[in-house]
């Protein structure tokens, strides 16, 4: 046990700084900034009542929500340098989706994603939806699908954690990057040649630093099920 | 010392010492620039008249501010998780 925690600690103490990716206040325009809102509130309402289910059920879960949150927190706080002198930050949403079920993390993700907007100026209220949907619905689904699909290959519970968190983290880039080249398409730039733009700088970023959240993300999730195992299968039975 | 106050006593140590190490990170990468500032950068090239139509309500002043936000986010997520392990450990070693 206190060498698990060691190692868990150890681990958040890597090297980290600089400036993540969330879209800024005012980068998306109106319309789109509606349109992503709009799209986002049914998994935010969704994700409120699993949530709220849940915790009735098991009412244990809500500590362990919290530290799910507080993953995310903790992650998206320290921003990593990564290839070609850029940097940027994990996101930790995987860890939850796996967890709680993929539509719980939405609350978690606009609880960050406020919590950045408001105090520190990262991301934005007007973009909150669209950095929403990318952070919490398509990171959170995404990790589910991946998870899923290695359980049902027979990989080892590790290494599918580990993919999950790895595919999420690299689609979250990939979705910011696609809501931005559907916004700036026009009649001289098409929505490839800017996706071709947007992911030419994230793609290189974030791949090394997907392979970290991969990694991460699967020591948390052993260490929470060493500690919480009976919770963690109260909450979802499926992961045996 | 017990070796269950010895755990907990490296846990929040850590946590403490995680958090104090916010201030030293934007010393060290300020060579380092961020995915967004790109991603703006790109926006200023292809679509050079787009004005952000909305700006930020509140600005931190100056990196210090900055980077007293971001540790407190850290430290804000770090009592939550560090709350979370001593009272599983306090658990654990009674089960024990």
């Amino acid at each position: 046990m206190m060498k698990n925690i060691s190692v868990f600690l150890c681990m958040i103490l890597l090297p980290f700084y600089g400036f993540g990716m969330h879209i800024a206040e005012g980068f998306l325009p109106k319309e789109w900034a509606g349109f992503w809102t709009l799209i986002f509130l049914p998994f935010l309402i969704t994700g409120f009542k699993k949530l709220e289910k849940q915790t009735e059920l098991i009412p244990k879960a809500k500590m362990l929500f919290a530290v799910v949150c507080a993953f995310v927190f903790v992650l998206s706080s320290f921003k990593i340098p990564s290839v070609a002198g850029s940097s940027s930050h994990l996101t930790g949403i995987a860890l939850g989706a796996i967890l709680f079920g993929a539509s719980s993390m939405s609350v978690a993700g606009i609880i960050v994603l406020l919590f950045q907007a408001l105090l520190l100026a990262h991301g934005g209220l007007t973009t909150l939806g669209a950095n929403a949907f990318s952070m919490a619905v398509v990171g959170a689904f995404s990790a589910v699908w991946v998870y899923k699909l290695a359980s049902k290959l027979k990989l080892s519970q590790w290494i599918s954690v580990f993919l999950a968190a790895f595919v999420s983290d690299v689609l979250i880039y990939v979705s910011t990057s696609a809501q931005l080249a559907l916004a700036f398409q026009s009649d001289s730039t098409t929505f490839i040649d800017n996706l071709m733009k947007f992911m030419s700088v994230f793609a290189v970023t974030q791949i090394p630093l997907a392979i970290i959240e991969g990694v991460f993300t699967a020591f948390v999730f052993k260490l929470i099920l060493s500690f919480s195992k009976n919770e963690v299968l109260q909450i979802n039975p499926a992961l045996k | 010392m017990k070796r269950k106050n010895f755990i907990n006593a490296g846990i929040i140590l850590f946590a403490l010492a995680l958090v104090l190490f916010q201030f030293v990170l934007p010393k060290i990468g300020s060579n380092f620039e961020g995915t967004d500032d790109q991603a703006v950068g790109i926006i200023n090239e292809i679509a050079p008249n787009y004005t952000p139509w909305a700006e930020s309500l509140w600005e931190p002043s100056g990196e210090w501010g900055e980077t007293v936000l971001f540790a407190l986010q850290t430290a804000l997520g770090l009592s939550i998780i560090v709350f979370y392990f001593l009272k599983r450990n306090a658990r654990f070693k009674m089960d024990k």
